[in-house]
């Protein structure tokens, strides 16, 4: 009994010692997200006090690195514990005192808010603020491992990659990676929305591509995944994993999806469908050329101012407009350009509320300087062909600002600068939309020529007509008398004598004639010797007439059946193929081995089986029978098309340009047609009169690639 | 800065007495675009989150008060997600700052019609001499000579700020009174803002809420507030969950817009803790705050021929704003209390110096760069900014010959681990080069490369990436043709897994363009991928043929064939633009997309979609 007895009082105590050992607090030390150790996460801590009364006590938090020993010792203020659970927050551990911090984490820690890379082990222990006896304690390990995160190669941020291929994204994996541990990466792709950034746009987008658990640092898009869109642009980031744990993220980058061919990178523009042809001209800076083809055109009649409606549909304001005979010839484009605040545009008419549809032929397209609105549109420089809203285009002619135009019913119309009355136009206001200018007896125009600032015009019966600035005679004393010279002319005036022209040509200040008798007649400014008067002669009051045979050179002047007129120089071709020229020649425009002025007509050596001239500043072109251009005079603007800037006084034929059937000469630029209808231009483009699509000043910055007879881009319709 | 504001105030009340012919716009105006889109498919996109089915509506109406434009934007999506942010986006914006252009675009307007006065250029000198007589002889001529004038002292403001000479563009008849005063009104936006400060402390990232700039003359002032986030929690995955975040931002400088100038920046984002449920509070990441200070200095010499950036930044940044606060032996009380330290708190910087020399005359540009990030710098404003790095660039670019060849040539050195919290320190050395020859006419040769050695302890990893070029463009008859052919190479190699590509593609393309707009497109693509046992050949060819039916019906067929190794995909499909004019223009994309994997069945698929947008600008 008593051995019982003492058996039972031992295990009592016993017991109650287990008891005693027992923690009164139990400790949940929360563990913070893997690769992730702060100071602070040794205070997520839960207590649940195991006993039935209220304990005081205190927590001590160590951290202990395997390699360095104790990091950190803190201590938290004392707090009362109730009976159950207590989820503690930091004010009630306030103040935390640090005990000891090890040396070398101190400044990591004040810098970084974290610890390096190492293997710790985090403890929480609640000891009694009564008896300092530790209640309860809780441990976590964790390892840290510090990288710097991915960094993205490729596709660089903003390229733009082709689209229909698979781009091959690439990155360089965080470092350091210490031997054993394998790292997969997460590729993310999003679209760009609105006026997202690209970090913003990995923020808030479902993916549109993404690919976890990678194993290189590479992968090439797959075949299987949708394609990118060229509309969109794309965000991408690469995050790198340990496991679970999240090593790092990469920046936000993006990329450009377009079409491959854009991106091939030696300006692989496409050439827009050729057009067929019909007439060419080139003004100071500017170009004009007429297309035969058919082109659609429809345009929403109510939203037309009526002054355009009413020249596009070609009806005078008192026209009766039913809504069957109407017909739209404008470009849309070409309206939305011109007319400021289409929108505002009252309607004509309830009867024209509705789409119409013609195909139109004889469309004139205008580009190059705009500045005086000679070309087409309201910007200063048009760099592409623009369609004019005139169509129905025989015959065009430029000038140094303004632009003419006549159209299949013998009607002449003109555009641009109209200082000097040089548009007929008594206003002397710059015109900058196609404006009739009325014969002034109801005959038909056949061919047109613009100077600086006058212009002629030959009607059915071959008589010239003439207007604008007439300071140097250009308009002659036809009709006027000596005494009753007018400075400028705004009305088109019959020049007398000239009853039987069948071609006219415009120089700066002096004017060409050819009669049907082939007879060549000049008058205007003879100060370069374009009226065959001597050098510096004053405006010629009359006229010189070179008649076939008649000799001004050593030589007899042939059969004349085409002229031209430069700046102040002359061409006249023979109906032998032979080239004749004569006035300015200080480029060697008109003859070589001359002087600074050909006083006669002088024949071109080195050409032969000529069909054409044209004659620009100074410069003068001619093409062959066989189809090839010649040019001589000028070059520092690369007229030559050989890719230099010397100027050539013998005629030099450009290279790599053949099967041309028409040419026209500007100021300093070229254009030739080509028997399939492709359009070539060279020299300057300072104002975009060669049709590429670009401005180039040649004579501030040189271009090589200007230099040489390029394709005009019609990206018009 | 006192006489600006009274000049202002004397502006704005003299204001409703002048009367402005010359420059005054329509009062009020309208414009905008409108952009409706989707799409529906068969299936979701391999590899994709974006639903199959989804719409999008994007809005920016624009009304100008006397050409200031006051504009909304709108962004709305189907594809918005309840555990992302909001794709959704709302914002008006106030921006006066464009009325600058305009003014600047009406003065170039008026300098370029200077020629036209050229009959008047030689007698304007004499205007006062002959100012009375042709006022009583030739008023047209004088008019002309007045005008001329005019222009002549227009063009000596041409290259001057606008807004630092509006007493005389407005003397001259190019500003009207109202257009002066709004010239002083900040730039505001309320909604979605994205304010862009400068790299280190606030970039790209997008504030609910609003901002204002102001550029008065030299100065500068702009405060942006707002929440970046809102609270998410994401229950499949609590470390993903993120708190509401507010930002506040604002910097001040002076110098703007002259060749030097000097910007000081603050920034001070928070997470709110509250916005999560507490009793998951310790499976979540912990809420952070972060301020952010900084200074930006910029310095344009020599016709901009030298330009200097530079900025420091200083962050200081609470890990866990919950966390307790540090006793006063550890840190001053007020600092403590100013920036509600924690013990979680730290601090670092961050500066960059950025040297360029560019000489125009010769096509050469010189770059230099110094960038450090310390390991425990962070703003809210640019949190994905890489950090812990020390960086020096230099890189040389030439262009020859009118840009006919190119030459570019880079060094790069980092290293991270400044402060030893990594294992080991790496060392990186980065090689770039380029070159490019494009002659007019001739085909064209690109030659570029990257070389990378990032040297540790562990070892040294290099990666390497190369690429030649070349092409020629050409045209024939009716037909324009591309052809290139690219050989290119990666290769990594080192501590990481031993990864390459070596591949050569072939790129051929050719367009018809008359009458029928028809492009054939082949690539051809040897890729040789490392540890491949076989060389994988992929091909992809493209055709598209384009009509265009009375200048508003557009209609494209595109076939395409693709294949890599044994998987193919065949794309039909056709695309629809419909030219409505003044009412939009129409948008329809059609696809069948087929996938075939023989190695791998299970990805085998087929599917179908549609995509459709409508679009109207008015």
């Amino acid at each position: 009994m008593k051995r019982g007895l003492l058996l039972a009082v031992v295990l009592g105590i016993c017991m109650l010692d287990s008891i005693a050992q027992q923690p009164v607090v139990q400790v949940r030390l929360f563990r913070p997200p893997p690769n992730q150790l702060r100071q602070s996460d040794l205070w997520r801590i839960q207590l649940n006090n195991l006993s039935r009364e209220a304990v005081r006590v205190y927590l001590v938090g160590i951290v202990t690195e395997a390699q360095d020993g104790e990091v950190v010792n803190t201590r938290s203020a004392v707090i009362t514990l109730k009976p159950g659970p207590t989820q503690l927050t930091a004010n009630q551990l306030e103040p935390i005192k640090l005990i000891r911090v090890h040396p070398k984490y101190r400044e990591l820690y004040l810098r970084t808010g974290e610890v390096p890379s190492g293997n710790y082990t985090a403890c929480a222990y609640v000891r009694s603020a009564d008896t300092d006896e530790e209640l309860g304690s809780d441990c976590f390990e964790q390892s840290i491992q510090r990288t710097s995160p991915p960094i993205l190669v490729q596709p660089r941020d903003g390229d733009t990659i082709p689209s229909e291929s698979r781009p091959v994204f690439t990155w360089l994996p965080p470092t350091p990676i210490p031997p054993g541990v394998t790292v997969t990466y997460t590729l993310r792709i999003v679209e760009m929305l609105g006026r997202q950034t690209p970090f913003d746009a990995m923020l808030r987008n479902p993916a549109y591509f993404e690919r976890t658990d990678l194993r290189s640092a590479m992968l090439q898009y797959p075949l299987d995944a949708r394609p990118f869109r060229t509309d969109r642009s794309y965000a991408w980031k690469v995050s790198a994993y340990a496991g679970q744990a999240l090593l790092g993220e990469s920046e936000v980058w993006h990329f450009i999806p377009r079409p491959s061919k854009d991106t091939t990178g030696a300006a692989p523009k496409p050439i827009r469908p050729t057009r067929q042809i019909s007439a060419l001209a080139a003004g100071l800076a500017h170009s004009l050329a007429v297309s035969s083809s058919n082109i659609p055109r429809f345009v929403h009649l109510t939203a037309l101012k009526p002054e355009y409606l009413l020249a596009a549909l070609d009806l005078q304001p008192t026209s009766a407009m039913g809504d069957s005979a109407v017909l739209a010839m404008v470009n849309q484009r070409t309206l939305q350009r011109n007319i400021q605040g289409i929108k505002n545009a009252t309607s004509v008419g309830g009867t024209l509320s509705r789409l119409w549809t013609q195909y139109l032929k004889g469309n004139l397209f205008a580009w190059g300087d705009n500045h005086y609105r000679q070309a087409v549109g309201t910007e200063r420089a048009v760099s592409t062909p623009q369609v004019q809203t005139l169509n129905d285009v025989v015959a065009v002619a430029a000038g140094y600002w303004h632009s003419l135009a006549i159209t299949s019913d013998g009607r002449l119309w003109g555009w641009g600068r109209n200082d000097y009355g040089q548009l007929a136009d008594a206003s002397l206001q710059d015109i900058s939309q196609p404006r009739l200018i009325p014969h002034p007896t109801g005959k038909k125009f056949v061919a047109a020529a613009a100077g600086e600032r006058h212009t002629l015009a030959l009607d059915e019966d071959g008589v010239v007509w003439g207007w604008g600035c007439n300071f140097n005679r250009e308009l002659g004393s036809f009709g006027f008398g000596a005494d009753r010279d007018s400075a400028y002319v705004v009305i088109p005036k019959q020049l007398q004598g000239l009853e039987q022209s069948r071609a006219i040509a415009c120089g700066v200040a002096h004017s060409m004639a050819l009669t049907r008798a082939g007879t060549v007649v000049v008058w205007g400014s003879g100060y370069y010797g374009q009226t065959c008067q001597g050098p510096q002669a004053q405006p010629s009051k009359g006229t010189t007439i070179l008649k076939p045979g008649r000799t001004l050179s050593d030589e007899p002047l042939g059969d004349i059946i085409a002229i031209a007129a430069g700046d102040n120089h002359c061409l006249a071709l023979a109906r032998n193929g032979e080239v004749w020229a004569w006035g300015d020649n200080r480029s060697g425009q008109a003859h070589p081995d001359s002087g600074e002025v050909v006083q006669q007509p002088a024949k071109v050596p080195g050409l032969d089986d000529i069909i054409d001239v044209a004659a620009g500043c100074c410069f003068s072109v001619a093409l062959r029978r066989d189809s090839t251009v010649w040019v001589w005079g000028d070059n520092t603007l690369g007229l030559t098309g050989s890719g230099n800037r010397t100027s050539v006084q013998r005629p030099t034929r450009v290279p790599g340009l053949s099967g041309i059937v028409r040419i026209a000469a500007g100021g300093s630029h070229i254009l030739a047609l080509r028997a399939d209808g492709t359009l070539f231009a060279w020299g300057n483009n300072n104002a975009g009169q060669l049709g590429r699509g670009t401005v180039t000043d040649l004579a501030a910055q040189p271009d090589a690639a200007a230099l040489q007879p390029a394709p005009v881009l019609f990206g018009g319709p | 800065m006192y006489q600006r504001v009274v000049r202002w105030l004397l502006v704005i009340s003299a204001t409703g007495a002048q009367v402005v012919a010359q420059p005054s716009p329509p009062a009020i105006e309208f414009s905008g675009s409108n952009v409706l889109s989707g799409q529906t498919a068969s299936r979701q996109g391999s590899y994709q989150e974006q639903p199959a089915q989804f719409w999008r509506w994007e809005f920016e109406p624009t009304v100008q008060v006397y050409g200031i434009p006051l504009s909304f934007y709108v962004l709305l999506s189907s594809e918005q997600q309840e555990f992302r942010q909001n794709i959704n986006a709302i914002t008006s914006m106030f921006t006066p700052e464009r009325l600058r252009q305009r003014i600047l675009d009406r003065l170039t307007s008026e300098v370029q019609s200077l020629p036209e006065y050229s009959d008047v250029a030689d007698i304007a000198d004499r205007y006062a001499e002959i100012k009375d007589s042709l006022a009583q002889f030739n008023p047209a001529m004088l008019e002309r000579i007045e005008a001329y004038r005019r222009i002549k002292e227009l063009q000596a403001l041409k290259n001057a700020d606008p807004l630092e000479q509006l007493d005389k563009l407005r003397q001259l008849g190019l500003v009207s009174g109202i257009e002066q005063v709004m010239m002083y009104l900040p730039q505001v936006q309320v909604g979605m803002v994205y304010p862009n400060y400068s790299q280190y402390l606030l970039r790209g990232v997008a504030l609910n809420g609003g901002s204002v700039d102001w550029t008065p003359g030299t100065f500068l002032f702009s405060f942006a507030g707002g929440k970046t986030r809102r609270p998410i929690l994401r229950r499949d995955s609590l470390p993903l969950s993120n708190y509401e975040q507010e930002m506040y931002a604002a910097r001040f400088g002076f110098g703007h817009g002259t060749a030097t100038s000097v910007t000081f920046s603050a920034l001070s984002a928070r997470d709110e803790g509250a916005s999560l449920p507490d009793t998951l509070r310790p499976l979540q990441g912990s809420p952070y705050a972060t301020h952010v200070l900084g200074m930006q200095l910029s310095s344009a010499l020599w016709d901009r021929r030298i330009t200097l950036d530079g900025e420091i930044a200083a962050s200081l940044v609470t890990w866990d704003v919950r966390s307790p606060r540090p006793t006063e032996d550890q840190l001053p009380g007020w600092l403590v209390r100013m920036f509600d330290l924690r013990l979680s708190s730290s601090a670092d910087f961050a500066y960059s110096l950025r040297l360029a020399f560019v000489l125009p005359e010769t096509g050469s540009r010189l770059a230099l760069q110094s960038r450090m990030v310390g390991p425990g710098f962070f703003s809210y404003g640019a949190p994905l900014l890489r950090r812990d790095v020390l960086l020096h660039e230099v890189r040389l670019d030439q262009t020859l010959f009118s840009r006919v060849l190119t030459l570019g040539v880079g060094y790069r050195t980092e290293r991270d681990n400044l402060l030893g919290t990594k294992l080991s320190t790496t060392l990186s050395n980065i090689y770039t080069g380029s070159l490019g020859i494009a002659p007019r006419l001739l085909p064209y040769l690109r030659a570029s490369g990257t070389y990378s050695e990032q040297q540790s302890s562990f070892g040294t990893q290099i990666t390497a990436t190369w690429q030649l070029a070349t092409g020629y463009v050409y045209q024939f008859g009716m037909t324009g043709g591309v052809t290139a052919v690219t050989y290119g190479e990666q290769r990594t190699s080192g501590w990481s897994a031993a990864t390459g590509l070596r591949s050569i593609t072939f790129d051929q393309s050719f367009t018809f363009e008359f009458p029928l707009t028809v492009s054939l497109a082949v690539q051809a693509g040897l890729p040789m991928f490392e540890g491949d046992t076989i060389t994988r050949r992929n091909w992809l060819t493209t055709l598209t043929g384009t009509y265009t039916f009375w200048e508003m019906l557009s209609v494209s067929l595109m076939p395409s064939l693709a294949a890599d190794g044994d998987a193919t995909r065949f794309i039909g499909g056709f695309r629809i633009q419909l030219d409505l004019k003044q009412w939009g223009v129409l948008r329809i994309e059609a696809n069948t997309n087929r996938f075939r994997d023989p190695l791998n069945p299970a990805l085998n698929f087929d599917e179908t979609f549609l995509r459709a947008a409508f679009e109207q600008r008015w």
